[in-house]
């Protein structure tokens, strides 16, 4: 029977711009102990900050009052990555950016983050509830 | 808590690079408006966009990117960039901008091109 184990790590960032890059080395170094390679690590801290500046920008509206909760799940199979904000979430569709509408002015240049997410990530999900606000959760499998 | 984004235009005989020592992000907007508006008083045909290896980008500094090339096209300004981590380089390819830049591995390619 494989031996298996759960830890929780939380971190609570006040509502800042450039403090993502606390929860980018926190999940950076959850992800080194657990054995992820360079690569999958290089992708982790891209989608923590992304998700985390979305969460700040959008999410709290830079109140550094309100605290972005970011957690970090580890277990014997895959990293889970929680960002919680006080946000409405995605709401209706977004635009999928599109590189050729871009360079041709027909799409704000920026626009990347949920897609990189997306990409980088194995497993992504949106939720929000009025009472919990609203979360990203991001899932990364160590491959056996 | 980012690296520091330092930006610095150089004339070369056949191209001009733009040298972004840090992590582009959205606090390098305006100091890369400012080296392009530059680089682009040299009416270059190439612009290198010349990152030192351990740079980060985010979503942000793609933008910046993009902005970068919409202008050179419309100046008739091809765009090539060198100095990027493996994972800068699967970042430009799942957005797309290798379709419309060229990632060399030296500013001889950039002659040579």
């Amino acid at each position: 029977m494989p031996i298996t184990y759960r830890e929780v790590i939380e971190l609570a960032l006040p509502s800042r711009s450039g403090l993502e890059r606390v929860a980018v080395d926190a999940a950076a170094s959850v992800a080194r102990l657990m054995g992820f390679s360079d690569d999958r690590i290089e992708d982790l801290k891209t989608a923590v900050e992304e998700a985390c500046i979305n969460a700040i920008e959008h999410g709290n509206q830079q109140n550094a009052n309100v605290k972005v909760l970011v957690e970090l799940i580890a277990d014997d199979s895959k990293l889970q990555v929680d960002i919680h904000d006080q946000g409405k979430g995605i709401r209706g569709t977004v635009e999928k950016p599109d590189i050729d509408a871009k360079i041709a002015r027909k799409q704000s240049a920026r626009g990347w983050g949920l897609f990189l997410i997306q990409s980088l990530m194995d497993e992504v999900e949106f939720d929000w509830n009025p009472e919990t606000g609203n979360v990203t959760r991001m899932v990364i499998h160590l491959k056996q | 808590m980012q690296r520091e984004c330092k930006i610095s235009v150089h004339e070369d005989r056949e191209f001009v690079t733009i040298d972004v020592q840090g992590d582009l992000t959205a606090i390098a907007e305006e100091a890369m408006g400012a080296a392009y508006q530059k680089a682009c008083d040299y009416s270059p045909e190439k612009v290198l966009l010349k990152f030192d290896g351990r740079s980060r980008i985010n979503s942000a500094g793609i933008a910046l990117v993009i902005n970068l090339v919409i202008e050179s096209q419309e100046r008739g300004c091809k765009v090539f960039i060198t100095g990027v981590s493996r994972h800068f380089r699967k970042i430009f390819e799942l957005v797309g901008l290798t379709k419309y830049t060229s990632i060399v591995g030296s500013e001889e390619e950039v002659t040579a091109s």
